[in-house]
C-alpha cells in the first residue's frame, strides 16, 4: 500500500527539484519538530519545520527560530517550514533581514516564499556547481542522487497504481468464480422447481387453491431453497 | 415422506401477543383464532371436577369456564407474551405456549393411520431472541412423546409472513400491533440488520383517548380500557397535516363534531368543541414527537420510552416515517427505492378511515405515510394497508410451509428450513 506523504516528504521534494539531495531526517529532535538537511553536493542547508501543533505555542515558535538561528553557524544556509495555515505569524521582514529562508507548506505542497541567504553565495556556487556538474564528479554524484530520489517518486506511483490494479483483478476474479459456482446450480434449481411445480399440478389444482397461495411469486422463490 | 404429504399437511401458527392463530392448509381461508393465554386451575375448584379436567392449564376457548371470581385470578391467568416476547426464565408462560401449541395441533390431528405428522411452520416476532426458536423446537420436540404430531417444523419472523401473504417479495413491512411496531425490510427474506421496533402501538394512541376523555368531562368512563379502545376506534381520525386539521376543526366545527353511543348501555360520548381534539388520536400514533403532545405529557400521561426487550431496543418516540427511513437506509443503496417502492402497513393500529366530509382534511395510514416520507425527501413511495391483517401471519406460514422442499434442512446461520423430528 502506498503510504501518506508526511510533511518532510512534501519539504524534502521541493528542494529536490532545486537540485538538492537529503543527506538525514531527524524526527522530533531536542528542540524542533522535525529537521532536513540537504546537500546539493556544493552546500548544505538545514530546514526546520514547525508542526501546526508547535504553531499553537508562541515558545516553541521563539525557540525554533532561535534554533534556526543557530544552524547559520554549521550550514551554509538555514530556512524555516511553517504551515500555511499559520503563515501569518511570521514576519517576513525579520527573516530576510537575518538571512533566514521561509517555505510554507500544507498537504497539498510546498512552497519556498524567502530563499536563503548562502554563507558563500549559495545562489552563485549553485550555478557554478550545474554548470561544473560534468567536470566534477561530486556534482556527477549529487545529479545522480537527485535523478534517483525523482525516479523512485515515479516508481512509488507506479507501485500503487499496480496495488490498484491488483486489488481490482482480485475483486474481478472472485466475482467470475463465484457467477462459475453459482450458475451449475441456478440450473439446478431451476430443474427442481420444475419438478416442484410438476408435483403441485398433481397434488391440487390451481382453482382448490386458496387465494393466497395462487399467483404468489413467493411459491416460486421458496421452492427454490436448498 | 414426499413433497406431496408435505403439502397437504402443512400447519401454521402465529404466536401473537394477544391473539393465538392456527389451522392446517386444509382449513382454507381463515384459521382458527383463540387468545394466547392460559389459565392455570385449581383442581379442587367446582368447575374442574364438573368437567372432569385433569389438566394443570387450560388454554383455548373453554378457558372463560374456567375462570373463578377470585382475587387470585390474575395470577393464575397468564398471558406468556410481551411485545411478541416470552421471557426465557419464565416457566408458566412457557407452560402456557406448550399447551396452546398442542391444544392447536391436537385440535386438527386426523385418525388417519396414513397421519405421520404436520409440517408446522410456526410464527414469532421479528425482535424474538434466539432462545424462543429453540424453546419452541424443544416444545414440538416434546409434544412427539406420545404421538408423531409434527413430522417437522420451522419458525419465520412475522413480517417475513406478512410480505409472503401479501405476494410481494421486496418490500418494507410495518407491523403495528397493541404494544409496539416492528419496521422490517425485506428482499426474498428479513433483513435482519435493517429491523427496527417501536415502544409504541394502539395502546399509546387509548392512553391519549383516555386524557382526551378526561379533559371532555368523561374521567369516570376513561378508566375503563375496552369502552377507551372503543372511543378511539369510533372517534379517532389521522390528520393529513396535524396544524390543517385542527384550523378546519375550529372553522367547521359541525363538520367534525360527531356523537357516539355505546352499545347496551346509555351512554353517550360528544367532545363538543373539543372535537378538534379527534385529530391527535391518529397523529399520536404515527407522531408522539408534535410539540401539541407535550402538555399531555407535562399533565403526567406517561411518553412512549426507549426500552430493551430481549436483545432488542424498541424506541418511544421517533416518529414512523423516520422508523421507516431509519431501517431502509440500513439496507444497500440499490435496494432502497425497492424498499420504499412498497411499504405494507399491517395490524389494527394503521386501520384509520376517512369519514365523508372530512377528505383532504383525513387520511388512510398509507396516505399519511405518503405525506410523512415525502416531507422527508423520499419520493416514489407506494404504501398500501394490509387486507385482513389478522389472518395474514397465518396464511404467510401456510404459504411458506407448502412452497419450501421438504428436504431443505434447518439451519441456524441463515433461520430458515425444515427441523425434522421423524
Amino acid at each position: 500500500m502506498r503510504r501518506r506523504p508526511t510533511i518532510e516528504d512534501i519539504i524534502s521534494s521541493l528542494l529536490i527539484d532545486e537540485g538538492f539531495y537529503e543527506i538525514s531526517r531527524n524526527n522530533g529532535s531536542m528542540e524542533v519538530d522535525s529537521q532536513l538537511i540537504l546537500s546539493d553536493g556544493k552546500v548544505e542547508i538545514a530546514v526546520n519545520i514547525l508542526s501546526e501543533d508547535s504553531c499553537n505555542s508562541r515558545s516553541m515558535v521563539h525557540e525554533t527560530l532561535i534554533e534556526t538561528l543557530k544552524l547559520q553557524n554549521k550550514y551554509d544556509g538555514v530556512i524555516l517550514a511553517v504551515p500555511r495555515r499559520y503563515s501569518k505569524i511570521i514576519d517576513e521582514s525579520v527573516l530576510v533581514k537575518y538571512g533566514v529562508g521561509l517555505i510554507i507548506y500544507d498537504m497539498m505542497g510546498a512552497e519556498e516564499i524567502i530563499p536563503p541567504r548562502l554563507n558563500n553565495n549559495r545562489k552563485e556556487k549553485v550555478e557554478d556547481t550545474r554548470k561544473n556538474t560534468q567536470n566534477t564528479p561530486i556534482n556527477e554524484i549529487a545529479l545522480l542522487r537527485s535523478e534517483v530520489s525523482r525516479i523512485t517518486r515515479i516508481l512509488e506511483e507506479m507501485e500503487a497504481r499496480l496495488d490498484r490494479l491488483e486489488r481490482e483483478q482480485r475483486i474481478l476474479a472472485s466475482r467470475i468464480s463465484e457467477l462459475e459456482k453459482t450458475k451449475p446450480s441456478i440450473i439446478g434449481e431451476e430443474r427442481i422447481s420444475q419438478v416442484v411445480k410438476s408435483k403441485a399440478s398433481t397434488y391440487s389444482s390451481e382453482e382448490a387453491l386458496p387465494s393466497y397461495l395462487r399467483d404468489n411469486p413467493w411459491v416460486d422463490i421458496l421452492s427454490k431453497r436448498a | 415422506m414426499s413433497e406431496e404429504y408435505k403439502r397437504s399437511h402443512v400447519f401454521g401458527i402465529d404466536y401473537g401477543t394477544s391473539d393465538f392463530k392456527y389451522g392446517p392448509i386444509t382449513i382454507g381461508e381463515v384459521p382458527e383464532v383463540t387468545e394466547n393465554r392460559g389459565y392455570f386451575t385449581e383442581k379442587n375448584s367446582i368447575m374442574s371436577r364438573v368437567m372432569g379436567v385433569s389438566r394443570d392449564i387450560v388454554v383455548g376457548k373453554e378457558l372463560p369456564l374456567f375462570l373463578e371470581s377470585r382475587e387470585d385470578v390474575a395470577e393464575r391467568l397468564v398471558y406468556p407474551m410481551r411485545n411478541g416476547i416470552v421471557e426465557r426464565n419464565d416457566a408458566k408462560a412457557w407452560q402456557v405456549t406448550k399447551e396452546l401449541t398442542r391444544y392447536a395441533l391436537e385440535n386438527f390431528a386426523p385418525s388417519d393411520p396414513d397421519f405421520r405428522g404436520f409440517y408446522v411452520v410456526a410464527s414469532l416476532a421479528v425482535v424474538a431472541p434466539r432462545y424462543m426458536y429453540e424453546q419452541l423446537f424443544d416444545i414440538f420436540g416434546e409434544l412427539n412423546t406420545e404421538r408423531m404430531l409434527v413430522r417437522a417444523a420451522t419458525i419465520i419472523p412475522q413480517p417475513l409472513a406478512v410480505a409472503i401473504a401479501h405476494k410481494i417479495p421486496t418490500c418494507v413491512v410495518v407491523e403495528s400491533g397493541h404494544g409496539n411496531t416492528q419496521v422490517c425490510p425485506i428482499s426474498m427474506y428479513p433483513i435482519r440488520n435493517a429491523v427496527l421496533a417501536l415502544n409504541r402501538g394502539g395502546s399509546a394512541a387509548n392512553i391519549l383517548t383516555s386524557e382526551i376523555l378526561k379533559d371532555t368531562g368523561y374521567g369516570d368512563l376513561a378508566k375503563e380500557e375496552k369502552l377507551v379502545r372503543r372511543v378511539k376506534e369510533q372517534i379517532g381520525l389521522l390528520p393529513r397535516r396535524l396544524e390543517e386539521a385542527i384550523d378546519f376543526a375550529r372553522r367547521n366545527p359541525d363538520k367534525v363534531k360527531r356523537e357516539i353511543r355505546i352499545e347496551g348501555t346509555r351512554i353517550k360520548i360528544d367532545l363538543g368543541d373539543e372535537s378538534w381534539t379527534r385529530f391527535l388520536i391518529g397523529e399520536y400514533v404515527f407522531n408522539p414527537g408534535h410539540e401539541i403532545f407535550q402538555s399531555y405529557f407535562k399533565r403526567g400521561m406517561p411518553r412512549p420510552s426507549d426500552v430493551k426487550i430481549g436483545d432488542t431496543y424498541f424506541y418511544g418516540m421517533t416518529d414512523m416515517a423516520e422508523a421507516i427511513i431509519q431501517a431502509v437506509e440500513k439496507c444497500s443503496i440499490e435496494l432502497q427505492p425497492h424498499l420504499y417502492s412498497k411499504i405494507i402497513l399491517s395490524g389494527g393500529n394503521f386501520n384509520w378511515n376517512t369519514p365523508r366530509g372530512l377528505e383532504g382534511v383525513a387520511v388512510t395510514s398509507d396516505e399519511k405515510i405518503r405525506i410523512m416520507l415525502k416531507e422527508k425527501g423520499i419520493e416514489n413511495i407506494q404504501a398500501t394497508v394490509a387486507r385482513e391483517p389478522t389472518y395474514s401471519v397465518w396464511r404467510g406460514c401456510i404459504v411458506y410451509g407448502y412452497a419450501v422442499p421438504y428436504d431443505f434442512k434447518w439451519r441456524w446461520e441463515r433461520m430458515e428450513g425444515w427441523l425434522n423430528y421423524a
